[in-house]
């Protein structure tokens, strides 16, 4: 809660207002970013100080009015209504008022002290527009000012405008008319709602407002408390709908936006007419024709950025994390005289672990930095609406290939970026494709086996299995759709922000919150994982502890019996460290690298220089074949993604969603795999008949549950 | 006539919206209502198109337009 003597504004305003600009600006450094309680809305939260008093400002989600559709919407509404902000600041775009204002008569209607602020005047002057900005305040009885956040004498004025504003408490007394059939329901069931307001600290004409709108919580508050019966409620807004041919939201709406309309129109003059840059940009971006091999040449750049300029700094993190975390802790152990199995734990099993978190930092935070640049430049938005037409082919809406470039990255967020999509059924196509989009993670583990077998033609062995990667969800995807997960994909919906020179300070944050929620969650499950494979991997039936005995060890009593299962893919029974590295890529798929590395060199006690990290490329040579390595990379794209990423499967759709999801990708890694080898250089014709009966069998599985879930209808309207 | 009829360039009024109350209140959101004027920037007929509706630019699929009916201004 917030400390004593200290005042609390909230800002909400519009997406694309300039509310975080304004934020950033108001509170420098002073910062934390975090969640919602129990929800997953981002929230934001900053401090400043102002002529000896101390102020937190609560940044709410941008959104376009209180009617809790969406996550973002209800958690600023609940916040707004708790009454914990001093201010509630609303901000609003000046370019573009009347639907700004939209927002600022639902607050208006609250009864809670409210000021505007006018951002973007500036930008608004650029346009060729003049705001009578006391016109305005007169119009909505409302404090209101004009600033823009590239003027830095605004700052003092907005913190001093917000000084008086604390103090005086304003709340607007204007009241929105709606036509009399909707006015004399209001005063009929406002009686009714008095008390129920009162209790619950809010105002009985805007309860009364939203159970008109049929607003699911004030429904559910009013006949709960058998305020009202559903019926009664229902058969009233059912008479209205007949008398103004229309439903009483839509005529409360429309009356609102007539009355915000008629103030813009007063107080908003236009001086000259502007051709805004942005129309000539956007006939290129999002041509027809010219849009999709620009979106792919913007994607090229992520990718590159991300993959190239990450790789300078992993090995550079990786060594320094290793020298820290692996070696520092060992000697230090030894020195203090601790005994080697509780150092080897230590070092070599949480070290290790921290080490493989380390050095994954640098390919997340280009990803993620990338991303937000494509966010907060607007561009992301334009490639949606590019993409939109080619994703509808695989019955997907164009957002959703936000999600699948993320799990070039990473799985893990990828999984979560499925959030910004509206129906479920989407979403759950979306996740089920993402895995088969080869994250950072199997990265190096394609450029070990490239170097050793493919020496000359790295680039293109890697670009193929991104490909196959591609090519196998796309057919997957398809399947699923005219199967598990039939219907139709979301309209694409949503307002075309303005570009901007993207903000240094607000990517960085934004990109240094999702690093840092990455490595918690990552962190805990490599490091467990290293942990755990330490552990396998030391300790043998008859032997006991020992270190230095892999080969002797539970793991490889475990690789050893699972590896006939990969004979068809061309593991033989005694290169069984592959068949180990797998189940260790079942935690975290670089460390695929790190196990054969280790078990290998124990095997052979040659490059026993570990602080080297990479496998003698001859040890591989000779255990592969290249059509082998080649199967074994296509197995390692496509079977079950990592446990983080299954677990966020679990937790996004459900336990089952995400068994069955590491089922399929599994045995389409097996078939896969097998149908290469086998044609490549096995020509076992058996193993090609159990794969393609296997191929068979998912398919005709996939069609007969089919016929046990009912078609998805949520995306079709009423 | 349906919304995704209208041609580049020409503007119209939005009459009804053939949709629930999550549709309905999308479009409520974004100032697409009944009265609401849009005018059409970009469209081709395989597409999402993007109106101007209240001084702001809005993407709007073609099922989603196919919902929207309006009269020509």
């Amino acid at each position: 809660m917030s400390k004593e003597n200290e005042l609390t504004l909230a800002f909400t305003g519009n997406p694309n207002c300039g509310k975080s600009s304004l934020f950033n600006l108001l509170t420098g450094a002073k910062q934390q970013i975090g969640n919602w309680p129990g929800v997953t809305v981002e929230r934001v939260e900053g401090r400043y100080e102002h002529n000896h008093q101390n102020y937190k400002i609560v940044d709410l989600p941008g959104i376009y009015s209180l009617s809790p559709n969406s996550e973002d919407e209800q958690v600023s509404r609940d916040y707004i209504l708790s009454r914990k902000a001093d201010l509630i600041v609303n901000i609003l775009d000046s370019t573009n008022l009347s639907r700004n204002l939209y927002l600022t008569a639902q607050l208006i209607e609250m009864k809670v002290p409210v000021v505007v602020v006018l951002n973007m005047m500036d930008l608004a002057n650029d346009n060729g527009l003049s705001i009578d900005i006391d016109h305005l305040s007169a119009h909505l009885e409302c404090p209101v000012i004009g600033v823009s956040a590239v003027n830095l004498n605004d700052v003092s004025r907005l913190k001093d405008f917000f000084e008086t504003n604390c103090r005086l408490h304003p709340v607007s007394s204007i009241e929105f008319k709606y036509p009399n059939e909707i006015e004399d329901l209001i005063s009929r069931w406002k009686i009714l709602l008095e008390k129920k307001a009162h209790e619950l600290n809010l105002d009985p004409r805007w309860l009364t407002l939203r159970l008109i709108e049929e607003d699911p919580w004030v429904n559910s508050v009013v006949c709960d408390n058998a305020i009202l019966n559903r019926e009664e409620i229902e058969l009233q807004l059912k008479g209205i709908k007949q008398i103004l041919n229309e439903t009483p939201d839509m005529i409360i709406a429309d009356y609102v936006y007539g009355a915000v309309n008629g103030i813009s129109r007063e107080v908003v003059k236009r001086i000259r007419q502007v051709k805004p840059l942005s129309d000539i940009v956007d006939s290129v971006v999002m041509h027809p024709v010219l849009g999709i091999p620009i979106f792919f040449a913007v994607m090229m750049i992520v990718f590159f950025v991300t993959i190239e300029i990450g790789n300078i700094f992993v090995d550079w993190f990786d060594t320094v994390a290793g020298l820290i975390f692996v070696d520092g802790v060992h000697s230090l152990l030894s020195s203090v005289g601790a005994p080697s199995i509780v150092s080897y734990f230590i070092s070599d099993g949480v070290g290790a672990g921290i080490q493989m978190v380390i050095s994954f930092i640098p390919f997340v935070f280009f990803m993620f930095l990338m991303l937000s640049l494509l966010e907060d430049s607007g561009y992301m938005a334009r490639a949606a609406f590019v993409m939109d037409r080619f994703m509808g082919k695989i019955g997907l809406p164009g957002k959703a290939f936000v999600p699948m470039i993320v799990g070039f990255g990473c799985t893990v967020p990828a999984i979560l970026a499925t959030r910004t999509l509206d129906n479920k059924r989407d979403r759950m196509i979306t996740i089920f494709m993402v895995p088969m989009m080869s994250c950072g993670a199997r990265l190096p583990v394609y450029a070990l086996f490239a170097a050793a077998f493919f020496p000359t033609s790295t680039g293109l062995i890697v670009f193929s299995l991104y490909m196959t990667g591609i090519l196998v969800a796309v057919l997957s995807g398809l399947l699923i759709k005219v199967t598990l997960f039939r219907g139709e994909p979301s309209d694409l919906i949503m307002e075309l922000p303005r570009y901007h020179v993207p903000r240094a300070k607000h990517i960085l944050l934004h990109t240094w919150a999702r690093v840092k929620d990455f490595i918690k969650r990552a962190g805990k499950v490599i490091i467990i994982a290293v942990f755990i494979m330490s552990i396998f991997s030391s300790f043998s039936l008859n032997d006991g502890f020992n270190p230095d005995n892999t080969a002797e060890s539970l793991l490889a009593s475990l690789g050893r019996f699972i590896t006939p299962l990969f004979t068809s893919i061309g593991i033989s029974d005694d290169n069984w460290p592959a068949t180990v590295g797998l189940f260790t890529g079942i935690f975290a798929k670089e460390s695929i690298v790190g196990t054969l590395n280790a078990v290998y060199s124990q095997l052979n006690s040659l490059g026993v220089n570990s602080s080297e990290g990479s496998v003698g490329l001859s040890i591989l040579r000779s255990k592969f074949s290249p059509a082998a390595a080649y199967a074994y990379l296509l197995f390692i794209l496509l079977y079950m993604p990592c446990v983080a990423a299954v677990s966020a499967a679990m937790k996004e759709i459900s336990v089952t969603f995400g068994l069955v999801q590491a089922l399929y990708l599994t045995l389409v890694a097996w078939i896969i795999s097998t149908l290469f080898y086998q044609i490549a250089e096995g020509h076992n014709p058996l193993y090609i008949l159990i794969a393609l009966a296997l191929l068979i069998l998912i398919i005709l599985i996939f069609k007969i549950i089919a016929r046990s879930i009912p078609k998805d209808h949520s995306s079709i309207p009423e | 006539m349906s919304l995704s009829e209208i041609e580049l360039g020409k503007s119209a009024i939005v009459e009804s919206i053939i949709g629930g109350k999550n549709l309905r209140q999308k479009l409520v959101n974004l100032g697409l209502i009944p009265g609401a004027e849009v005018r059409v920037i970009r469209a081709n007929r395989l597409g999402p198109m993007v109106l101007s509706v209240q001084g702001s630019q809005i993407m709007i699929g073609q099922g989603m337009a196919k919902r929207i009916y309006v009269k020509g201004k």
